[in-house]
């Protein structure tokens, strides 16, 4: 490992705090950047992976008191993610590294082209629904969240692409172990039409859980070193907390520019480092 | 705020303590959301939320399988 651990922290912790804020998790930045670093690929895929687990477990109470977890339609999207992120992680070890990046930096682009397409608030409030529980609706894909000006009713739409693109993200996260956020926050914000807030913090919970199964198949094959996995959580808890902070305070069309200018950075350092 | 904390000891305390904590740390990240969704699908399934009490279980079964082609 030719990262110092002090080196590790800084770099995971920045990551967290741009990725948890935009939605994407902060991986999607510091995996590219440990490879640009000299880190080997098949080691910083691990590495990634622990900032994706770490960033999400920061994030967990905040999001949870603010009740913008959709806990329901995390795990539906979860269980083909985390079976493909397991196929993924898998077959890591035998993937063309420039294959991947194409697929990373396409990924990322058009992630980000979906998001900067749309403007405006898609779910405005309802005074219908001012009175009810914030969360999700027990049984259903649907809930509200409350904005300074209303209680925001939602459904989740177009479930069947949405478990295929899930799936898609997840197979990206084990591959790489940059944990997909940055694929799963659009497909649930603009294939899916759920807020953008709820579908950030909806991603941060399922990151966890991709990062869980992707963790399990690397230590499996012996891939996982302690320390620098130690330094990487670190970070990824300190810019991770700071960054849940900041997803609560930013207005939906504010999250949604910040995610895809990230985006566009993701595939930009992927393309100049690859070729 | 544990995870933090054996996180801190991992770094700075020297082997074998320091690993052993670094270890530790790990094994938060990777099983609190495993223990989370856990909770979750027992949740579910005492408020007769059963189609989405299924979810948490299947997951578990598809990490144990990953891990089981992996050490195969």
């Amino acid at each position: 490992m030719s990262v110092s651990p002090p080196a590790l922290v800084l770099l995971a912790g920045l990551a967290a705090l741009l990725g948890t804020n935009g939605g994407i998790g902060g991986a999607a930045l510091l995996v590219p950047a440990l490879v640009g670093l000299g880190i080997d690929p098949a080691a910083a895929a691990p590495l990634g992976l622990v900032a994706v687990g770490g960033a999400s477990l920061a994030a967990a109470s905040r999001q949870l008191r603010a009740g913008l977890v959709h806990h329901r339609l995390g795990l539906t999207i979860e269980l083909p993610a985390s079976a493909a992120t397991v196929v993924g992680a898998l077959l890591s070890v035998s993937v063309s590294e420039k294959l991947l990046a194409a697929v990373l930096a396409g990924a990322a682009v058009v992630g980000a082209i979906s998001g900067l397409a749309r403007s405006g608030v898609r779910n405005e409030p309802s005074p219908t629904f001012s009175a009810e529980t914030h969360g999700e609706w027990p049984g259903t894909l649907g809930g509200s969240y409350q904005l300074a000006d209303g209680s925001v009713p939602y459904a989740a739409k177009r479930v069947g692409p949405g478990l295929v693109a899930a799936a898609g993200a997840g197979l990206v996260a084990g591959l790489s172990g940059v944990g997909g956020g940055f694929l799963k926050t659009p497909t649930l914000s603009e294939l899916m039409s759920v807020p953008v807030r709820v579908a950030a913090a909806t991603t941060s919970f399922t990151l966890g859980i991709t990062a869980a199964a992707g963790l399990a198949v690397f230590v499996a094959q012996g891939r996982v070193e302690p320390e620098p996995s130690a330094a990487v959580l670190l970070g990824a808890l300190l810019g991770g907390t700071v960054g849940a902070v900041a997803q609560g305070i930013l207005p939906p069309p504010v999250a949604r520019r910040l995610t895809s200018v990230l985006l566009l950075s993701v595939a930009a350092v992927v393309v100049v480092q690859t070729w | 705020m544990a995870a933090a904390v054996l996180a801190v000891a991992g770094i700075v305390l020297p082997d074998p303590v320091g690993r052993t904590c670094a270890v530790a740390a790990f094994a938060v990240v990777a099983f609190v959301p495993v223990i989370r969704i856990g909770w979750l699908g027992i949740r579910w399934w005492k408020r007769g939320d059963r189609r989405y009490a299924s979810l948490p279980p299947a997951i578990v079964v598809v990490i144990a399988i990953g891990v089981l082609l992996a050490l195969a």
